[in-house]
């Protein structure tokens, strides 16, 4: 799984736990979100979130 | 409580007349896994979500939804709102126009009248909030369909924005899945 890489965290943020851990079956999980990386805010705008980490574009080509 | 603001929630542009265009973008206005489906059900199921920061996603993504609905109208409205008769006859936004003229009004791309059969609040935390993880997504795939159809550069930006807040969405409903496991398998031990 693409992990976040700790590394970029800020230091002064403890590491997350992206995901529990006891992960039991038949039980869907999404990773927590790490706090880091935010566009500027009219960039953010224009590409519908805050978040470079959950921004992914559809590529139209890709059909 | 609900505080209305006179804009939009991202500004829309559209540029072209196209009741084609517009007769299939109504499908996120009163489809199955559009805006008013969506926010409907967030805001239906809130009351029962077990700990607060659960009701309060579910409130914040219902009321964003409400705004999205808004943007899908002001699209649909905008791509129909100066033809003449003569320009919708033969297109597939003429069945719409017969019954309903230049109203915008909640009914899917095959014209079947918007109905809350479209989502569910079972009673159970987990079931709806899988439900909700799998509403982003098909609203998030009918976007791609729409931007696809689309060839006017305003409505497809809007489009790209709408569908990206699918994806933000989604990440939410699992966070407050976590949050939810995590209370119920806490109240197990006490
Ligand atoms: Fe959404």
């Amino acid at each position: 799984m693409n992990m976040p890489n700790p590394k970029n965290m800020p230091k002064q943020i403890p590491m997350p736990m992206y995901m529990p851990k006891d992960i039991k079956l038949a039980r869907a999980y999404v990773p927590n979100q790490p706090y880091e990386r935010l566009f500027p805010l009219d960039e953010a705008l224009k590409k519908g979130t805050l978040f470079a980490n959950l921004y992914q574009p559809y590529d139209r080509r890709n059909q | 409580m609900w505080i209305y603001e006179k804009k939009l929630e991202y500004p829309v542009k559209v540029s072209t007349c196209n009741p084609s265009l517009a007769a299939m973008i109504i499908e996120q206005f009163g489809g199955a896994d559009g805006e008013l489906a969506a926010s409907l059900r967030y805001l239906t199921q809130r009351w029962a979500m077990p700990t607060n920061q659960a009701k309060a996603i579910l409130t914040d993504i219902g009321t964003e939804e409400l705004a999205h609905w808004e943007m899908i109208g002001t699209i649909v409205y905008q791509l129909t709102k100066d033809l003449p008769e003569s320009k919708i006859v033969g297109t597939p936004f003429e069945a719409h126009y017969v019954n309903h003229g230049l109203d915008v009004y909640p009914h899917n791309a095959a014209g079947v009248p918007f109905t809350a059969t479209y989502f569910n609040a079972k009673g159970d935390p987990i079931a709806n909030l899988h439900e909700n993880m799998a509403a982003e997504q098909k609203a998030r795939a009918t976007y791609e369909h729409l931007i696809s159809i689309s060839d006017d550069p305003g409505v497809i930006d809007a489009l790209r924005f709408l569908r990206q807040r699918e994806v933000v969405h989604f990440q939410r409903f699992g966070e407050a899945l976590r949050i939810v496991q995590e209370y119920q398998d806490s109240k197990k031990f006490f």
